[in-house]
């Protein structure tokens, strides 16, 4: 019996093994060496001595890195609006209007479409001579067709509304499917009760989809930290100097544009890792914590 | 027909809200399209209108001059394999972790499934060393590899919760049958959980298929880049020349929106199963 029982162990084990050594190679490894380097003058090519946390310290003397860490925190701006947006859609589309799927479908297309597509189309849009500009020269609003992307405030907009714009069609889903498994049974009791549609949606709805919110704005924030480099990159490429420029993006270019100061370039990876990290951490507590309240 | 229903006053102004809204969605996509079949002085005279006569210049200088097909069957095959790949494996250790649990196999699922809050950008770095000491800069295998990496987490939250359903009768009965574990895996793990394996799929054709950072990293020739990779050097180049833009923009984007009128239902699964995007 044990025999047999060792048996079907090895079996396992041999099912998770590529998993395992993948994993290892492909994210435990790179994710060693990246803090490792962190702590060494590493150049990419011979030198690399270990030099404790001076790349810290000099990263910390940096005023872009200031710069870039406060982009981070104002792209932030993004996320109440998204997440607000799409509970008004979903709330909208709950009630089933004649042609609720076509909308939800339309909604979701930016989804689906590379990011830096969406970023280069929002560039084009947002450019001197493009069709906002040309729209707003129309209607006889000269005075606003400026050069959006040419200015810190304008451009980081551009991109703010680049990202409400692509994830409305994910909230509406996400917040759809969070009302949909509320049972009906408990709609109907409320209006039996006289609750009006703002009653329902606010002391009904909203808290029964509390958990799904709280997963937007978790998983929204972290996005925020990591997934802007194809927009920034094709919106505005950091610029004018540093003043678009996330932290996510600055990676990037310090290891793979610029390239001589890689244990630098590691460093800051290792500060994004930690910034995301600790977000989730203290959300989470947050979160539960609301949650102890509502009980 | 029915009858006519009684149209509700508030059914009638959301509809017009979604209407408006729509009309976010659908003009930029419009405008791609429209300014692609456009000649650049036609661009620079209107570029509101629908082309007076749809011109396929763009797409084939596109083809002749720019190569982008190459471009094309590149992504069309790393996403292919990525799929592929991560279904294979992702089923096998999805069944391990659902239906043989064993002392320490939940501390693995945990590890694998938190470092789905590891951002590309950590790991970038020392892969992109790795890779070229291992001569697999400029080679799909290293993106493939990557992505692999890259979207066990997530396929392994979706499969595994989703196999814990299936019956374990079933299983055993499989087992009586003579089944071992592939027979089971193949027999009863794929038939069963086909509609969270079809989710998972899609998902991760579009993720590789849209992904920038990766490719933009490992694969610096232009015979060897992904389309969106490729696209990111034309647009930059051809800044004077919006419909040739547009072009490349639309060639990029087409094969994404068949996949999604296709599996669209699976999409709106996904999501709502959690932890995709």
């Amino acid at each position: 019996m044990t025999d047999r029982k060792r048996k079907e162990l090895f079996i396992s084990l041999l099912g998770l093994a590529p998993v395992i050594l993948v994993f290892l190679a492909f994210r435990a490894y790179p994710l060693g060496d990246v803090i490792y380097k962190s702590l060494t003058n590493w150049d990419g090519l011979f030198r690399q001595d270990f030099i404790g946390l001076k790349n810290y310290a000099r990263i910390f003397h940096k005023s872009y890195f200031w710069l870039t860490l406060g982009n981070c925190f104002i792209m932030f701006i993004n996320v109440p609006i998204q997440v607000l947006v799409g509970l008004v859609v979903s709330t909208l589309l709950y009630e089933k209007t004649p042609g609720w799927r076509f909308f939800r479908s339309l909604y979701y297309l930016p989804q689906i479409v590379s990011a830096v597509i969406i970023g280069y189309l929002f560039a084009i849009f947002f450019s001197y001579g493009g069709p906002v500009n040309a729209a707003l020269r129309s209607i006889g609003l000269q005075r606003f067709a400026i050069q959006w992307l040419g200015n810190r405030w304008t451009a980081i907009g551009v991109v703010i509304l680049a990202l409400v714009w692509i994830n409305i069609g994910w909230q509406g889903v996400l917040m759809l499917g969070g009302m949909s498994a509320i049972s009906p049974s408990v709609f109907e009791a409320a209006k039996i009760d006289g609750a009006n549609f703002f009653q329902r949606t606010f002391y009904i709805m909203l808290p029964m989809i509390g958990r799904v919110i709280e997963y937007s704005f978790i998983y929204s924030v972290a996005w925020t930290f990591t997934g802007l480099f194809p927009f920034i990159y094709s919106i505005t490429n950091g610029g004018p100097g540093y003043d678009t420029t996330t932290l996510d993006f600055l990676v990037y270019e310090k290891a793979f544009r610029e390239g001589s100061a890689l244990g630098e370039a590691c460093a800051l990876a290792v500060i994004l890792l930690a910034i995301v990290c600790l977000l989730t951490l203290v959300q989470r507590k947050i979160s539960a914590r609301a949650n102890d309240w509502s009980e | 027909m029915k009858g006519l229903k009684r149209i509700r006053p508030s059914a009638v102004a959301i509809f017009l809200v979604f209407a408006v809204l729509a009309a976010t969605f659908v003009f930029p996509f419009y405008y791609m399209f429209a300014n692609a079949f456009k000649s650049t002085p036609e661009y620079y005279k209107n570029d509101f209108k629908l082309p007076e006569r749809f011109d396929w210049s763009n797409f084939a200088t596109m083809i002749s001059q720019f190569r982008i097909q190459v471009n094309l069957l590149n992504s069309l095959f790393i996403s292919a394999c990525s799929v592929l790949l991560t279904a294979l494996l992702g089923i096998v250790a999805s069944y391990v972790f659902a239906k043989r649990p064993f002392r320490g196999s939940e501390a693995i699922y945990l590890v694998i499934v938190f470092s789905m809050f590891m951002p590309n950008q950590v790991t970038i770095i020392p892969l992109y060393f790795l890779y070229s000491k291992l001569g697999l800069i400029n080679t799909p295998y290293a993106v493939i590899i990557c992505y692999l990496a890259a979207s066990m987490p997530s396929t392994i939250m979706l499969l595994a919760a989703y196999f814990k359903g299936i019956p374990d009768e079933i299983c055993e009965a499989a087992v009586l049958d003579g089944c071992g574990f592939i027979g089971i895996v193949r027999n009863v793990i794929y038939p069963m959980g086909k509609p969270a394996i079809a989710v998972n799929a899609t998902f991760v054709f579009l993720r590789t298929w849209n992904d920038f950072l990766t490719p933009l990293v490992l694969l610096t020739k232009k015979e060897s880049q992904t389309v969106v990779v490729a696209l990111s050097a034309l647009v930059s180049r051809y800044q004077s020349d919006p419909p040739y833009q547009m072009a490349g923009l639309t060639i990029a984007t087409v094969p994404a929106i068949i996949m999604y009128l296709f599996f669209q239902k699976y999409l709106v699964e996904g999501v709502n199963a959690g932890s995709i995007k």
